[in-house]
């Protein structure tokens, strides 16, 4: 059975009832984890009470940061910053100079390019051999119902790209409240009418975010040191 | 001749408001029509079977060969008539026997 992962919730933080509603639909939609966004500035109150209420619903959680540098130097330096405090790290590409620095730093987890950019081209500006996913907001298409069409042709263009870079794609939902949420298969549909390969497609929502949020998880063991390395210590 | 393969799906709708059943499957099939024109339409030979506005759930009977695209439409679907919703399905199944079995295999558990 498929573990459906959505990395990209924003739940606010001031509006339980919403927050609440989100967790109640996740759950329904059959989702098994989520990635909870927050900014540098929430609470560690916030990031628990938002996190129990997901995890009320049965859904596992990992928190997360969307950074939004303007040039390079502002990039690694909030990753200097904030990686240690957050699970997954994703960068929205605004500035050509910012992609391929975002898709190069192993710190990176996703890189996600934003809707009102279309000249920003995923295929100029990935380095040759990068593993780091791409993330497609499905609220990127649903927030501007009169411009779904320009949205949908510039997707296309994201997949076209991705299809040439041999670049492997995530599919979240962005949401900012329950409206904006979309359950996995029909996310996974999305892509595959818009060209994607339906396995691909399908494991956009579940297998790749998955792995990530996991292996994400596993190095913030205190026994990790770094990539099949860790602390063996003898049984007392 | 063999008839056209059918899948039954278990559709949910979370709306602030209920929408009827007129409503609801005028913008099912509007959704169809945006992404594949009339044609889409046609060949999805959308229906809806049975339809509970108090639950907010209805089952919708699809040719087998479009649910992957009826899903996609669904997943576009931001409101229907003023009011902004969310359409997905829950489950679906080639019977309405199959279907109903799972559901309620699902509520008891």
């Amino acid at each position: 059975m498929k573990r459906f992962v959505d990395l990209h919730l924003c739940p606010p933080s001031q509006d339980a009832k919403t927050t609440e509603r989100m967790a109640n639909l996740a759950a329904e939609m059959g989702f098994r984890l989520v990635g909870l966004t927050f900014d540098t500035q929430a609470s560690r109150v916030t990031k628990l009470t938002t996190t129990k209420l997901f995890e009320d619903q049965g859904l596992e959680t990992v928190s997360r940061i969307d950074l939004r540098p303007r040039d390079r130097n502002e990039l690694l330096m909030s990753l200097r910053k904030v990686r240690s405090s957050f699970d997954i790290v994703a960068v929205e590409c605004h500035a050509k100079q910012v992609a391929p620095i975002a898709f190069r730093d192993r710190r990176v987890d996703l890189v996600f390019f934003p809707p009102g950019r279309p000249k920003l081209r995923v295929s100029e500006l990935t380095p040759r051999r990068t593993r780091r996913p791409v993330e497609f907001n499905m609220a990127d298409l649903l927030k501007n119902d009169s411009a779904v069409e320009s949205n949908l042709h510039r997707v296309l263009g994201v997949i076209r790209d991705i299809q040439r870079k041999h670049l492997s794609m995530v599919v979240s939902s962005g949401a900012t409240d329950w409206l904006l949420m979309r359950a996995p298969k029909d996310m996974a549909a999305v892509l595959s009418v818009l060209g994607l390969d339906t396995t691909q497609a399908l494991d956009a929502v579940s297998r790749i975010p998955f792995s990530l949020a996991q292996e994400n998880l596993e190095k913030q063991r205190p026994r990790f040191i770094s990539d099949g390395i860790e602390v063996v210590r003898p049984r007392l | 001749m063999k008839g056209q393969s059918r899948r039954y799906l278990v559709l949910r709708i979370t709306s602030e408001v209920a929408p009827s059943r007129e409503k609801l499957l005028n913008e099912i099939e509007n959704s169809l029509r945006r992404l594949f024109g009339e044609y889409g339409v046609v060949k999805a030979s959308l229906r809806l079977i049975a339809y509970d506005a108090e639950k907010m759930i209805g089952i919708v009977r699809c040719a087998h060969l479009w649910v992957e695209r009826f899903r996609a439409a669904l997943a576009l679907t931001t409101r229907i008539g003023e009011d902004r919703a969310v359409l997905f399905i829950l489950k679906s199944a080639g019977t309405v026997a199959a279907l109903k079995r799972t559901l309620s295999r699902s509520t008891t558990t």
